[in-house]
């Protein structure tokens, strides 16, 4: 069944078709709110409710490209998503000393010795290329991220964030500035042919 | 912004020049530049690595399924409906009251203000009711004889200027409240020329009755002031009332909400 069928059948109320959509754009959704939420639990938050709201308000989608449908859905749970953390900021756990003063951090709870996930997927550049994107202003971090981190095309990020393609321009060349100002300071991180200082590159 | 004598143009073409975004006639202006600039040329290769190092990031697979099932969709779909109607039900309560507010304060002349004078009067003559009903309330300001500050004389217990007081009162047409004429001398009043104690009356009053008799009759104005609100008062405090536990059951409903999210 394509992409358009099974947006018929969901319209009709197939919950089955709609899952089978989920389920082919959900490693996309789930990866661009890890991008740009900058940690895992608040990317499955988001992408949780992105889909619900995919669900809700599909009988408002007009044809076009669907995936760039998804994405301003995905954005804008994850603008959602990140005010509500500001609003309510996670407290980290900390045990209490005897005399029931708070423990400077909670590095008791670490383990020392590092996870299969860390060993696998939390290399050390790319904590560092995640720093620098959390660094960014929501809006320019939004843009990097469907362009640069997952390679979507402009008109795409342009329908993702209901801007014009001169601003998705202009965007992506501040976050690029920005970027790249912040990765000089892991350059020691970055493999050589990566590397951004002059002196590498003269 | 400009480093290294780019400008943020410059910056925003390079930007698009990688990605193939920049018009024909516009790449090949740019073009021309970037060969006989070094800076460029050197931004060029900066922007390009920054690409290669973001392309090149691990793609997260999702950590698990994002199925919905019909209860999750459904079971949200009630609380957000209730929620909202709550909330829309506080706005309104709330917005009904400021309509009747604003219309008290606009047409107030028109039906308050008799009111307002009737409330004030009867609150002064607390204890008459009788007398402000058929005449104007006649008040003394000090002694008449020059005035001396108050005191025994002002208040008509030392004998003449109570009596100066009455006079006026009758020259007037007025009828003397009783208040005055318990304070009046002997003849007008025998419940005190008769008594024993009168040295030791306060107000006129004896003083193991006084307490009780002025107990009895503010008890009974309060309560009788309390069932008196006019039906506008009521409008108001009823839409007030609601406003407010709506808006604070819509926070409820909201927090719970979060909570399970």
């Amino acid at each position: 069944m394509d992409e358009q069928a099974l947006i018929q059948a969901a319209l009709q109320g197939d919950m089955d078709a709609f899952n089978r959509l989920v389920l082919a754009f959900q490693d996309m959704v789930y990866n661009t709110a890890y991008r740009v939420m900058g940690e895992s639990d608040a990317a499955e938050d988001a992408t949780q409710e992105a889909f619900i709201s995919v669900y809700k308000k599909l009988h408002t989608y007009r044809g076009g490209s669907f995936k760039a449908w998804v994405l301003r859905i995905v954005t804008n749970a994850c603008y959602d998503e990140l005010r509500r953390r500001q609003r309510r900021p996670v407290t980290p756990l900390e045990p209490e000393l005897d005399d029931g003063e708070l423990m400077e951090s909670a590095k008791w709870m670490v383990d020392d010795a590092p996870s299969p996930e860390d060993m696998i997927d939390k290399s050390e550049l790319d904590q560092a290329i995640q720093h620098c994107i959390n660094e960014l202003e929501e809006k320019f971090r939004i843009v990097v991220v469907l362009v640069d981190v997952a390679g979507e095309d402009y008109e795409t990020a342009s329908a993702a964030i209901r801007r014009p393609l001169g601003t998705v321009k202009s965007r992506l060349a501040r976050a690029r500035k920005k970027l790249q100002d912040c990765l000089q300071g892991f350059w020691e991180l970055l493999p050589s042919r990566y590397r951004l200082s002059d002196e590498d590159s003269a | 912004m400009k480093r290294c004598g780019i400008s943020f143009k410059d910056m925003s073409r390079l930007s698009a020049y990688i990605d193939g975004y920049l018009f024909e006639e516009e790449r090949d202006k740019f073009e021309a530049r970037l060969a006989g600039s070094k800076e460029l040329q050197l931004a060029l290769i900066r922007q390009k690595r920054l690409k290669a190092v973001l392309r090149a990031l691990p793609v997260k697979p999702a950590p698990r399924n994002f199925t919905l099932s019909p209860e999750m969709v459904v079971q949200r779909r009630t609380k957000s409906n209730l929620m909202l109607t709550f909330r829309f039900a506080s706005a309104a309560a709330a917005l009904l009251l400021v309509a009747v507010f604003a219309g008290e304060l606009l047409l107030g002349s028109l039906f308050t203000a008799p009111q307002a004078s009737l409330m004030v009067s009867e609150a002064a003559l607390s204890g008459d009711a009788d007398v402000a009903a058929d005449e104007p309330m006649i008040i003394f300001w000090n002694s008449p004889d020059e005035g001396k500050g108050g005191g025994e004389e002002a208040m008509g217990i030392d004998g003449a200027p109570a009596e100066t007081m009455i006079e006026a009162a009758q020259q007037e047409g007025g009828r003397v409240p009783e208040s005055e004429e318990r304070a009046a001398p002997a003849e007008e009043e025998p419940l005190i020329a008769e008594s024993p104690e009168a040295e030791t009356l306060i107000l006129g009053l004896r003083p193991d009755e006084g307490g009780e008799v002025i107990s009895q009759s503010g008890s009974q104005d309060v309560s009788s002031k309390a069932i008196d609100l006019p039906p506008i008062r009521w409008i108001e405090i009823g839409l007030g009332v609601l406003a407010l536990g709506l808006g604070i059951t819509a926070i409820v409903l909201r927090s719970k909400q979060r909570k399970t999210r």
